[in-house]
């Protein structure tokens, strides 16, 4: 997926800017990412061009080389969020179909699947084969001629 | 060798190891990747293990290889790490969803009914000066803090409300046998209105013990309303940090436990079950007493000891300076005090820690202790509720700590309202979506999130808001480093560590807690 490049580091102002190519990790996984940083350092996101930018500033004092290793970590840190969307779009419906069906079944029960599989059998909702919506008065009126 | 040396001899790192981010770019690129293989799962490094979770609470601890053969799809059916990652529910194409939804609606029973727990501050009356109290307490002449009877009886109507099959009703304070009439009156009223809503009801009672007589304490093993207290170790440390200038609190307490457990016995109860309850708060002087506050409760005869940080509401948050630490300090007071125990079960005398207890109860036992700090949702308001003597109902006990410290943000209504009002009043709603795993940045892909949960009143006591920020949370930091602590053990215990640790997610069968249905 390629690395992310060290525009600019500067241990003196605990600074450091890296940039990556935006076809390279989705807007999400650059969140989800940066975020995790939030208790190291102050974190700016931005775009210049075909690229991500990310500000990072040390909340502390921050040297050269835990600066470059900050920018290692970010990278695994873009591959595991990376990983883990990849395979939550693959299979995030198996734990939604979990959680719905455990919840369904809490609710009190489920219709019959064979009710569920009959579906549609051609009626609209204004059919009434049983004529339950007839007015009794039409239903049960004395024909006049009897 | 003794625990203590054991103990002095270790380095920090190997006294309270840490884990941390998988290194992927060693061990796997993503063109390898095959993500339709394995369900949702997290990880962390431990050590030179994997560990992995998914959603359902299942776990394994994984070589690196092992973990690279599972992102990259390679195991394969009869194969030890398919058949292995298969049971544990991590292959997608093998998850049984029917067994998988039963099994998560079991272990989430608490979000299909409403609040369990009802703390009840019968008065802010009280005769010690803790110094790190949580509550707004008064001197004991300050009758004009106590719960009414009329208030009383409103509040009990209201807990009846809930569409718990289970309710514990808990008396706090201030002391809270200082208002014993009142205290007397909900038990009976509640006892009374038992007969008809038949739920699994029962007392528990958070005491000093400094007023208990013998006339109190019958009526409370009569009633079957369960004692809790505070130990915070050996008799100085104690006596220091809870003031009590009407006597030795130390003292007192322990005469108090031994004469009510042996009450228990002779009632015919088991009394390695049914014993008073205590619990310490650490506090600054306590950091390097680890040892003499877990010997404390071992000769109290407690088969637990809940090793509690101290919190920010109170007292406690103006006393920082004297009485707090950081939570790397606490941390590494834990990890002391729980080697030690850990140390004395291998000695043959039984008892445990509570969060590793409740921890493991999730981790080995798969179950859900509804132990409201640490469920998803939180239990603020849909699992707890607290009622000030003043009739307002709070989100928890929590929330009217803060409420004592001047701000009503958890305030969610009074004992005037209608439960419906207050389960779904705005504020209501803000504090369950707080309280999500799910919902929180840092806590969707941690490792240890089938386990995990939030305090919103404790994230906006610390952070400002509801939601927090788990990823510089103190309260984060806690939970993520006792769970790193427990899966080292977890990784290397032998076979009889193994046992202890199944023995501490064996829940104490308390029947007799339970109200009987009283006549009409």
């Amino acid at each position: 997926m390629g690395h992310p490049h060290i525009e600019k580091l500067d241990p003196k102002t605990h600074t450091m800017t890296l940039s990556l190519d935006i076809g390279l990790y989705p807007a999400d996984v650059l969140y989800a990412a940066a975020y995790v940083f939030l208790d190291r350092a102050y974190v700016l996101l931005d775009r210049a061009g075909p690229r991500f930018e990310v500000h990072l500033r040390g909340k502390g004092e921050l040297t050269e080389a835990q600066l470059t290793a900050m920018s290692g970590e970010f990278e695994n840190e873009l591959l595991a969020q990376a990983l883990r969307r990849k395979v939550i779009k693959a299979n995030q419906k198996i734990i939604e179909d979990i959680t719905s069906q455990a919840i369904a079944g809490a609710a009190g029960g489920t219709l019959p699947t064979d009710f569920l599989a009959a579906g549609d059998d051609g009626m609209d909702f204004l059919d009434d084969p049983l004529g339950i919506a007839v007015p009794w008065e039409d239903k049960f009126k004395k024909k006049k001629d009897a | 060798m003794t625990a203590t040396t054991l103990q002095t001899k270790s380095q920090k790192h190997d006294l309270l190891p840490k884990g941390k981010q998988v290194d992927l770019t060693t061990i796997s690129s993503p063109g390898r990747w095959k993500p339709e293989f394995a369900v949702p799962f997290n990880q962390r490094q431990l050590g030179k293990k994997i560990l992995i979770s998914n959603d359902m609470g299942d776990w394994d601890l994984l070589t690196q290889d092992e973990f690279r053969d599972f992102i990259e799809g390679k195991p394969q059916p009869g194969e030890a790490l398919y058949e292995k990652l298969k049971a544990r529910n991590f292959i997608a194409k093998e998850i049984n969803v029917a067994a998988q939804a039963e099994r998560w609606r079991r272990k989430k029973q608490y979000l299909f009914y409403g609040p369990t727990l009802h703390a009840f501050v019968l008065t802010h009356r009280c005769n010690h000066g803790c110094q790190y109290c949580h509550s707004s307490i008064v001197g004991m002449d300050r009758t004009d803090t106590d719960m009414s009877i009329e208030t009383a009886e409103r509040a009990v109507d209201l807990v009846f409300q809930t569409t718990s099959p289970g309710i514990t009703i808990e008396f706090q304070g201030g002391e809270p046998t200082a208002n014993w009439e009142v205290l007397q009156h909900i038990v009976e009223y509640a006892r009374q209105k038992n007969a008809l809503a038949n739920k699994a009801l029962s007392f528990a009672l958070v005491t000093n013990l400094s007023l208990m007589d013998d006339e109190k304490m019958e009526y409370l093993l009569d009633r079957k309303v369960q004692i809790c207290t505070s130990l915070d170790g050996p008799e100085d440390l104690h006596n220091k940090i809870r003031i009590f200038k009407d006597g030795n609190s130390h003292a007192n307490l322990l005469h108090w436990m031994k004469k009510i457990n042996a009450r228990y016995g002779e009632l015919g109860l088991d009394t390695n079950l049914y014993r008073v309850e205590a619990l310490p708060t650490i506090t600054k002087p306590s950091l390097h007493r680890w040892k003499e506050i877990v010997d404390t409760y071992v000769e109290a005869g407690c088969k637990a000891v809940f090793l509690r940080k101290l919190d920010p509401f109170g007292f406690a948050a103006r006393t920082a300076k004297t009485l707090g630490y950081s939570m790397d300090e606490f941390l590494e007071f834990y990890a002391h005090a729980v080697d030690y125990i850990i140390e004395l079960n291998r000695n043959g005398t039984q008892v445990m820690e509570r969060h590793a207890s409740i921890m493991l109860n999730k981790i080995l036992a798969d179950q859900e202790p509804n132990y409201l700090d640490l469920r998803t949702p939180g239990g603020a308001c849909i699992g707890q509720l607290g009622y000030a003597p003043d009739g307002g109902v709070y989100s928890s006990d929590e929330g009217r700590f803060v409420a004592a410290m001047g701000d009503e943000m958890f305030k969610i209504g009074t004992v005037d309202d209608t439960y419906h009002q207050l389960m779904t009043n705005a504020q209501t709603r803000a504090m369950v979506m707080s309280g999500l795993n799910d919902a929180q940045p840092d806590c969707v892909s941690c490792v240890y999130k089938p386990w995990c949960g939030q305090q919103v009143e404790y994230n906006y006591k610390t952070q400002g808001s509801l939601h927090g920020h788990m990823r510089d949370s103190v309260w984060c930091k806690k939970h993520k480093s006792i769970f790193d602590y427990l899966m080292y053990k977890l990784e290397n215990a032998d076979e009889k560590d193994m046992a202890m640790f199944r023995r501490w997610t064996t829940n104490r069968q308390l029947e007799h807690f339970l109200q009987e249905r009283a006549p009409l």
